[in-house]
């Protein structure tokens, strides 16, 4: 699918600061996945980090801080082995969250031609996601489909996050 | 130690940087990491603290961030930015997975991404160094208040709409602050590259 939409600006800039919900990052996260263009605007975006990481006051550390962390270094590491499933189709991000593949997912059917499940994500999330199977030719009104393009088909699958608002 | 500490926060030490963590992923040299971790874990430990750990949490926290630094050393890769940008990623996801209690997926996944893709030749490191210096130029000419907001948000882990009521503004005017400085940003950046 062309992307013809990118994420705001700012919204380029919260992601990369780690301040977003994690609904909304997994949706930016998806883009970033398939948009080298961006990953590249990103990765500008975190040297804002690096250079305050530099210029913040310093915080001394415990005294026995060093040696603390020499003492870790020789632990076993845990590595997790990822299943492979990334099909073509679907980005990183998104494959860890659905599972298998688009085929394993339960859809449910919730306007003529858009179909939609529900996407895990942690419990201190304020927002919940969504995963949407349009239909080619439909137009996704709620996210204004000017901005995404049509969807060329055969089905465009869009991660949508939906914000509620939740005392932190 | 104080003296190299503030005289490293000048842009241009990531030469050094990057030569230690050339060590640590080749030599598994030690004094490098302790190099390091002299330089960024009281960093590190300062940033979690003004994202609302306290003094405890923020200590566990350098730990997991500068053992990461150690594990991932050989996977850093010169051309995606400076490594102090590089551990700001490392300390942000941390920061999201300890403090927030949220799923870092989202960010490791993509940041991963470029790691997995070494097609950096001698030219582009350069300029990625270059980056993290123009990237410093550029926030210091931000006028203040564009620069508070980026600190809100990248430092104090703070979202958009928390800025906005903490500065008592509209959610729009901190979008478009955030705007403006990414512009100011990518103008200084596309004047040399």
């Amino acid at each position: 699918m062309k992307i013809a939409h990118h994420p705001d600006r700012a919204t380029l800039m919260s992601y990369a600061a780690g301040s977003l919900d994690e609904a909304f990052a997994t949706v930016v996260a998806t883009h970033l996945a398939s948009c080298a263009e961006c990953r590249s605007r990103i990765r500008e975006t975190e040297e804002i980090g690096g250079n305050l990481l530099e210029a913040i006051d310093a915080v001394p550390l415990d005294a026995a801080a060093f040696e603390r962390a020499m003492r870790r270094l020789n632990e076993p590491v845990e590595t997790l082995v990822e299943p492979e499933q990334r099909k073509p189709s679907l980005s990183r991000p998104l494959a860890r969250l659905v599972g298998g593949g688009l085929d394993d997912v339960a859809w449910k059917t919730v306007a003529p031609g858009v179909a939609m499940h529900r996407l895990p994500t942690s419990k201190a999330a304020r927002g919940s996601l969504r995963l949407l199977k349009i239909a080619p030719g439909k137009k996704n009104s709620r996210t204004r489909s000017r901005r995404h393009g049509d969807h060329p088909g055969p089905y465009g699958i869009l991660p949508r996050c939906v914000r509620t608002v939740r005392p932190r | 130690m104080s003296n190299a500490l503030s005289s490293s926060s000048r842009p241009g030490q990531g030469e050094d940087d990057q030569d230690l963590i050339k060590r640590l992923a080749y030599d598994s040299d030690r004094a490098a990491f302790q190099c390091l971790f002299l330089r960024f874990g009281p960093r590190v430990k300062a940033l979690m603290i003004k994202s609302g750990a306290d003094a405890d949490v923020a200590e566990d926290l350098v730990q997991d961030v500068m053992i990461t630094v150690w594990r991932k050393a050989e996977l850093y890769e010169p051309a995606r930015g400076s490594v102090a940008a590089w551990i700001f990623t490392i300390a942000r996801n941390r920061r999201i997975d300890r403090l927030r209690r949220q799923s870092p997926h989202a960010y490791e996944d993509i940041d991963d991404l470029d790691l997995e893709s070494p097609d950096a030749d001698g030219e582009e490191t350069v300029q990625a160094r270059q980056r993290k210096t123009l990237v410093f130029e550029a926030m210091a000419e931000l006028p203040p208040d564009q620069q508070r907001v980026i600190e809100m948000s990248f430092i104090e882990d703070m979202p958009q709409a928390d800025i906005a009521q903490k500065l008592g503004v509209p959610l729009g005017t901190v979008k478009s602050r955030m705007r403006l400085a990414y512009g100011k940003l990518r103008e200084r950046l596309e004047d040399v590259t």
